[in-house]
C-alpha cells in the first residue's frame, strides 16, 4: 500500500503517462490521430479529480463514482451538442452520443485499418482510453494494487492489435510497456521505503525509519526493464520460427485457418495465406458436375491501398436475388465462345459457416442458394444478403464458360470510361519502381492483350520468379516493390503486383479471391477442393470479353489459360525491339528506388548475385544464424564491456577499489561461485581464499585488494601504492583458471551477474525491515534503569 | 618504531607473560588487554576455580604499577573499598584513609559476594575515577582499570551484580575450562610453588597510559559508528530480550574496537572488530525474557543471531547485493 501523498500522486500521475503510452497502440488503427490528444486530456481530467478528492480523503468508491460521471458529462459536454444549464444532458443528448457511436461503429466494420476519419470512432477509442485511465487509476493508486493496473492497459493494447491484421507496430508498444514497468518499480521502491532503513546511510539519524536507499532495486529495475524489453523486442526478430502460425497455429486474432481451426473469410486476402500455410489441408468444398469444374470465385478485389486490396462495400442497389436468370458478365459479347456447364456445390463443415461469400464459377447464369444469398453482378460473385446468412448443404450453379480467342482478345477496343474509372485507377502513391517495370516488360507489346500476357509471362518465368509461401511482406504497395525486388512470393503477391502492373500501362484489373481448378475424383463425378486449393489470380478487362483471368502464379500447377499461351515472337503481331531488354521481358528486370528522390529505374540484373529466389534463402539463413549468434554473445560482450568500463575507467582511490571489489563480485556470481549474504571485506576475502590456495600470486592479490577496499571503506586515507584494478585481474584470472570448464562456458556465455539477483535484493530488504518492525524492548527509561 | 608498532610489541609482551599463567586461553588474554587499553573495566565470570584470579592477578603483575585485591565477601563495607575519614588526635584533623580502589588496578574477586549496596560503591569510581568521601573528592590515578570476578549468579551466596553496575564493565568474559594438554601443563606448573611470584613486570603505568592515548587517535568511519549504533538498536529490538544495549553500551563497544584495531597494529576500525567484540561487550549488558530462556537462547546466541542478519556497512554503494 502507499502511504504518503506525494507517492499517489507520482503513481497517478504515472499511471497517466502509461495509459496515454498504451493508448499509442490506437495510431496505426486510425486515420484520424486526434484521439491521442482528445484521450489524453480526458483521462488527465480524471486522473486530476481522483487526486483531488483523494487529498480530501474521499473513499475509493466515491472517488471511482466521481470520476466515471465526470467521465459521461465531459463526453456529453464534447460530443452531445447543447445541455441543459449547460451541465444536464438531455434526452436529445444520448440520442445524439448514440447516433455518433452508431456511426463510428459502422466504420469500423465497413472498413480495414486504419479506419477513415469518424467522430463516432474517436468517441468510441477516446471513451475507452478514458475508461481504461478510470480502471488504472482505481487499481494502481485507489487500491495500490499496481500489477493489477496492467490488466486494462493490456485491454487496451489487445483491441488494435486484433483490429489490425498485421499487428501493431513495436514502436506502439514500448512506449506502455516502459511506462507500466515504471509503476511497478515505483510501486515497489515505495513500499521498501516503508519497510525499512539501511544500515549504512550514515546521514540517516539513527532510529529515525525514514529514507531507505533504493537505488539498488531502482538499478535492478532499469536492468530489469532493459532485458525484458530487448527481449521482447529484438527477439522476435531474431527467432524466424517464432511466427504467429507457430504460435497459434496460424489463427490471427478473429480471423483465420488454423491447424485443426476453422477457415473464415472475413478477409479473403488474409484467409487465403493462411489457408495455403496450413499443414493438414483439409476438404473445404465438393463439387459434383460432369467435367472438371472451373475455377471458383469467392471475392474481387479492386481498390488497391497501401498495405492491401480491398472489397467493394456491398451496394445493395448493386446485387440481384438469386431467384433468377443471372446477367450476363459485363463487358462480355455473345460472340465470344464458350458452353453451358451445371455444378452442384457442397461446403463441407471445414467451410465457414459465416463467409461472407459463396464460391461460384465466373459467369454464372443461376445460382439456386436461397434467398440468404444475393448475386453481386459487377464482381459476378455471391454475397450473405444479411450478416447471419449460412451457407446451405449444397447449392447448383449453371454457368456458361468463357473462351475467348487470342484475335477477339487482341482486337479488344478501348475499355469504357466506367470500367477505367473503377479498375484502371493507380493511386498517386503507388511507388513508380512498379510502373516503371511494368513498362519495360510490356514494351514490345502491340496492344492490351499482348502487354497482358507478357506481364503473365514475366511472372510465370521459372528462371526468374519463384513460389514462396514464407515470404515475409503482404502485397501492399512496398510489399509489391519488395516482390519484384526479392522474385519470391505466392497467389498473393503474384496476383497483386500484376494487377498493379496492367493498370500501370492503362489495363483495367482486379485480383479475385476463390479456388483454384480441382483435382477431380476420376469416376465419381466428385471434385474436392481443398484449403490447398485457395487461390488469388488477377482478371483484366477486354471490352468486348470481359474481364479475363490470367494466372501468374508459378509453382501452384495451374495451367496458363488457352487464350494467353506463352509469347512467342510469332504470337505476337507488334514489332519486337531488338534490345535484350524488350525481347526477353522476363530477363532480370528489377526496379531499384533511389532512396533520396524516390525515382525508379530498371537494371537488367547481372545475374551474379543468384538467380531468382535461390541465393537468397540461404542468404537469408546465414544472416539469421549471424543474428543469432550474436544475440547468444551479447551477454558476454556486455559483462566484457562492463568490465572494461569498471577497471579502465580513470578512477581514484576509494572508487577504484569499490569498482574492483565490484567486479570481483560480479566473476564470483558468473562463475557460480557463493558471494552470499552480507560480509565484510575480510571476511569475504577469507571465503575467496579456499579458491585459490594453489596461486600463490592470485591469494596475495586477492589480500592485497581486500586491504584495499577495507581501507577505502573505513580508513582514513588509502594506502599510495594501491593497485585495485590490477589485483583484481589477477584475482579475476586465477578464479576463472580454478573454475571447472562448464562454469566457465557460462560465465562467458551467460554472466550471471547481468542478471538482476531480485531474490537476494528482496530477502535482504525485508530483514531490515523485519528488524524495524519488531517489538521494541523496553528500554532504560522505561525500566527506570540509571544511566 | 611507529606508535602502533610500539603498541603492539608490548601488548605481546604483556599477553605472553599473562599466558605463562593463564594457557590456552589467548583470546580471553587478548580481550582483557583490549578492556585495558580501552580504558574499560573488565568482569570476569566463570565457575570456581578455573583461574579467573590468576588472570586478574596476573594481568595486573604484568604491569608495573599499583594494584591492590580486594575479597568482596557478604560483611565488606562501602568504606572498605572507598576509604573513610579517620580523625588524628595528633594533628586534630580528620585525615583520609585512602581505601581499595586507590590503585591503577584494582582485582575485586568474587564482587558478586558483598551486598548490592557494597557493590555500588564502585559505582561512582569506575564510571568517573574519583571518589568522593564526606562531599570530598579524590582523583584516581591513570590508568585505572577493575578487573572483578564473579560466580554464575546461580551459585550460592551470591548477590545479582545490578544492571547498572554491570553496565559499567566495558566487557565479560568467561574462562572456560582448559583443554586437556593445558590443564597437564598447569598442574606441572602449578604444582611445586605459586607461579605468580616469578611473575615479572614487562611495562608500566606510564606506558600503558601512553599506548591509551595511541588508540584514542585510531580512525573509526561514519558507517562503522553507524553498525555500533545498529548493533545495539538491534538488540533494543529483539523480541528475545527484555532489557537492550545501552547507549553507553554502543561507546563502549566502539571504545573497545578502536583497542583492538590497535592491538592488530591497525589505525582504523573495521566492522570486524566490532563482530568480534559485541558478545564479550554487549552480551553481560542484556536481559533475555522468559521466551527466550526457555527457549534456551542465551544473550550470546541473540547477539551472534542479529550480526547475522544485520548487512555490513558499505559507504560507497549501500544495498547493493552481497554487501
Amino acid at each position: 500500500m502507499m502511504r504518503g501523498t506525494m507517492e499517489r500522486h507520482k503513481m497517478a500521475g504515472l499511471g497517466w503517462v502509461t495509459t496515454v503510452a498504451t493508448s499509442l497502440s490506437f495510431y496505426p488503427a486510425l486515420a484520424d490521430k486526434r484521439f491521442v490528444f482528445i484521450g489524453a486530456v480526458l483521462a488527465a481530467s480524471l486522473v486530476g479529480a481522483g487526486a483531488v478528492l483523494r487529498q480530501v480523503r474521499a473513499p475509493w468508491h466515491v472517488v471511482l463514482g466521481v470520476q466515471l460521471l465526470l467521465l459521461f458529462e465531459l463526453l456529453a459536454i464534447g460530443y452531445g451538442g447543447r445541455l441543459k444549464y449547460h451541465v444536464l444532458p438531455t434526452e436529445a443528448t444520448f440520442d445524439r452520443v448514440e447516433r455518433v457511436l452508431r456511426a463510428g461503429a459502422e466504420t469500423a466494420q465497413e472498413y480495414a485499418a486504419p479506419a477513415p476519419e469518424s467522430a463516432g470512432l474517436t468517441l468510441m477509442v477516446v471513451f475507452f482510453i478514458a475508461l481504461v485511465a478510470i480502471g488504472v487509476d482505481l487499481l494502481a493508486v485507489g487500491l495500490g494494487r499496481v500489477p493489477l493496473a496492467g490488466l486494462p492497459l493490456l485491454a487496451l493494447y489487445t483491441v488494435p492489435v486484433a483490429a489490425l491484421p498485421k499487428g501493431i507496430p513495436v514502436y506502439a508498444f514500448v512506449p506502455g510497456a516502459i511506462g507500466y514497468i515504471a509503476m511497478l518499480t515505483t510501486a515497489e521502491r515505495d513500499r521498501l521505503v516503508h519497510w525499512g532503513r539501511l544500515v549504512s546511510r550514515s546521514e540517516a539519524p539513527w532510529g529515525v525509519g525514514d529514507g531507505i536507499d533504493t537505488s539498488g532495486l531502482t538499478s535492478t529495475g532499469r536492468k530489469v526493464t532493459f532485458l525484458a524489453l530487448s527481449a521482447a523486442v529484438v527477439l522476435p526478430f531474431v527467432i524466424p520460427a517464432f511466427a504467429p502460425s507457430i504460435l497459434d497455429g496460424g489463427r490471427q486474432p478473429g480471423r483465420g485457418v488454423g491447424n485443426g481451426g476453422t477457415l473464415t473469410f472475413d478477409d479473403p486476402m488474409v484467409s487465403l495465406a493462411q489457408s495455403l500455410k496450413r499443414s493438414d489441408p483439409v476438404d473445404v468444398l465438393v463439387v459434383q458436375s460432369d467435367d472438371r469444374p472451373e475455377y471458383l470465385r469467392l471475392a474481387v478485389l479492386y481498390e488497391p491501398g497501401p498495405d492491401a486490396w480491398r472489397t467493394r462495400p456491398i451496394n445493395l442497389a448493386e446485387t440481384l436475388r438469386l431467384d433468377q436468370d443471372l446477367p450476363a458478365p459485363v463487358g462480355l459479347l455473345p460472340a465470344v465462345g464458350g458452353e453451358d456447364r451445371n455444378l452442384v456445390i457442397s461446403p463441407t463443415s471445414n467451410f465457414p459457416s459465416d463467409s461472407a461469400w459463396l464460391p461460384v464459377p465466373f459467369a454464372s447464369r443461376l445460382v439456386q442458394a436461397g434467398d440468404d444469398w444475393m448475386f453481386v453482378s459487377a464482381d459476378q460473385t455471391v454475397t450473405g444478403a444479411s450478416e447471419s446468412s449460412e451457407p446451405p448443404t449444397d447449392y447448383s450453379v449453371e454457368y456458361r464458360t468463357v473462351e475467348p480467342t487470342t484475335e477477339q482478345l487482341r482486337s479488344a477496343d478501348a475499355a469504357p470510361e466506367d470500367i477505367t474509372d473503377r479498375y484502371a485507377q493507380v493511386p498517386a502513391d503507388v511507388p513508380s519502381a512498379i510502373g516503371v517495370t511494368a513498362r519495360a516488360v510490356v514494351s514490345g507489346a502491340a496492344n492490351d492483350y499482348e502487354a497482358g500476357v507478357l506481364l503473365q509471362d514475366f511472372f510465370r518465368d521459372s528462371d526468374n520468379f519463384s513460389y514462396d509461401l514464407d515470404v515475409g511482406y503482404g502485397y501492399g504497395y512496398d510489399a509489391m516493390v519488395k516482390f519484384l525486388d526479392k522474385r519470391r512470393g505466392f497467389c498473393q503477391q503474384f496476383a497483386a503486383t500484376m494487377a498493379m502492373m496492367a493498370r500501370e500501362v492503362g489495363i483495367p484489373s482486379r485480383i479475385v479471391v476463390g479456388f483454384l481448378k480441382p483435382e477431380r475424383l476420376e469416376g465419381t463425378g466428385h471434385s474436392v477442393f481443398t484449403s490447398d486449393n485457395v487461390h488469388s489470380w488477377p482478371e483484366l478487362y477486354f471490352e468486348g470479353v470481359g474481364w479475363v483471368r490470367f494466372e501468374p502464379t508459378p509453382g501452384v500447377g495451374a495451367p496458363l489459360p488457352a487464350y494467353a499461351p506463352r509469347p512467342s515472337v510469332d504470337d505476337l503481331g507488334g514489332p519486337r525491339p531488338s534490345t535484350p531488354t524488350a525481347t526477353a521481358p522476363d530477363d532480370r528486370i528489377r526496379p531499384s528506388l533511389d532512396p533520396e528522390t524516390g525515382d525508379a529505374s530498371v537494371a537488367p540484373d547481372s545475374g551474379s548475385s543468384g538467380s531468382g529466389s535461390g541465393g537468397a534463402i540461404p542468404s537469408t539463413r546465414w544472416l539469421m544464424v549471424l543474428a543469432a549468434l550474436l544475440a547468444l554473445a551479447v551477454p558476454g560482450l556486455l559483462r566484457r564491456a562492463i568490465r572494461r568500463h569498471r577497471l579502465i575507467e580513470p578512477n581514484e582511490g576509494a572508487s577504484a577499489a569499490e569498482a574492483a571489489w565490484l567486479e570481483l563480485r560480479d566473476t564470483m556470481l558468473d562463475l557460480g561461485l557463493p558471494w552470499t549474504g552480507s560480509m565484510t571485506p575480510r571476511a569475504r576475502g577469507r571465503s575467496i581464499q579456499r579458491f585459490l590456495y594453489e596461486d600463490p600470486d592470485g591469494l596475495s592479490a586477492l589480500n592485497r585488494l581486500t586491504s584495499c577496499v577495507e581501507r577505502a571503506r573505513y580508513a582514513s586515507s588509502l594506502p599510495a601504492d594501491a593497485h585495485p584494478g590490477e589485483d583484481v585481474r589477477t584475482v579475476v584470472s586465477a578464479l576463472t583458471r580454478v573454475a571447472a570448464r562448464g562454469r566457465r562456458i557460462r560465465a562467458a556465455l551467460i554472466p550471471a551477474s547481468l542478471l538482476p539477483d531480485l531474490r537476494a535484493q528482496t530477502e535482504q530488504l525485508r530483514e531490515k525491515g523485519a528488524i524495524r518492525r519488531l517489538r521494541p524492548a523496553r528500554d532504560w527509561a522505561a525500566r527506570g534503569g540509571t544511566q | 618504531m611507529s606508535s602502533f608498532e610500539t603498541l603492539a610489541a608490548v601488548t605481546d609482551r604483556v599477553g605472553k607473560n599473562i599466558e605463562r599463567i593463564i594457557e590456552g586461553k589467548s583470546d580471553v588474554v587478548r580481550t582483557a588487554i583490549t578492556v585495558l587499553l580501552a580504558e574499560g573495566h573488565l568482569l570476569i565470570e566463570d565457575v570456581p576455580g578455573v583461574g579467573k584470579t590468576m588472570l586478574a592477578k596476573s594481568l595486573a603483575r604484568s604491569i608495573d604499577c599499583s594494584v591492590k585485591r580486594i575479597q568482596f565477601t557478604p560483611d565488606l563495607l562501602p568504606s572498605d573499598l572507598t576509604g573513610v575519614s579517620i580523625y588524628n588526635r595528633d594533628t586534630r584533623e580528620f585525615e583520609f584513609r585512602p581505601g581499595g580502589v586507590f590503585a591503577n588496578i584494582v582485582v575485586g574477586d568474587e564482587i558478586n559476594r558483598a551486598s548490592p549496596k557494597t557493590q555500588s560503591a564502585l559505582l561512582e569510581c569506575m564510571e568517573e575515577r574519583q571518589v568522593t568521601v564526606d562531599s570530598t573528592t579524590y582523583e584516581l590515578t591513570a590508568p585505572f582499570m577493575v578487573i572483578a570476578t564473579q560466580n554464575p549468579i546461580e551459585m550460592e551466596g551470591t548477590y545479582t551484580l545490578p544492571e547498572a553496575q554491570r553496565d559499567r564493565f566495558m566487557a565479560r568474559v568467561s574462562m572456560g575450562y582448559p583443554v586437556p594438554r593445558s590443564e597437564l601443563a598447569m598442574l606441572d606448573s602449578h604444582s611445586a610453588a605459586n607461579p605468580l611470584d616469578d611473575l615479572e613486570p614487562v611495562t608500566d603505568g606510564a606506558e600503558i597510559a601512553k599506548l591509551v592515548d595511541v588508540v584514542r587517535t585510531v580512525h573509526i568511519s561514519d558507517a562503522v559508528k553507524q553498525y555500533a549504533v545498529d548493533i545495539t538498536s538491534a538488540t533494543r529490538r529483539s523480541p528475545d530480550l527484555r532489557l537492550g544495549a545501552s547507549p553507553r553500551a554502543s561507546l563502549h563497544l566502539v571504545r573497545a574496537a578502536r583497542a583492538h584495531a590497535a592491538l592488530e597494529a591497525r589505525d582504523y576500525v573495521i566492522p570486524d572488530d566490532l563482530q568480534t567484540l559485541a558478545v564479550p561487550v554487549l552480551a553481560h549488558r542484556l536481559i533475555t525474557n522468559l521466551e527466550a530462556q526457555m527457549g534456551g537462547r542465551g544473550s550470546e546466541q541473540i547477539i551472534s543471531a542479529l550480526l547475522r542478519s544485520l548487512p555490513i556497512p558499505d559507504p560507497t554503494s549501500p544495498g547493493r547485493r552481497g554487501d
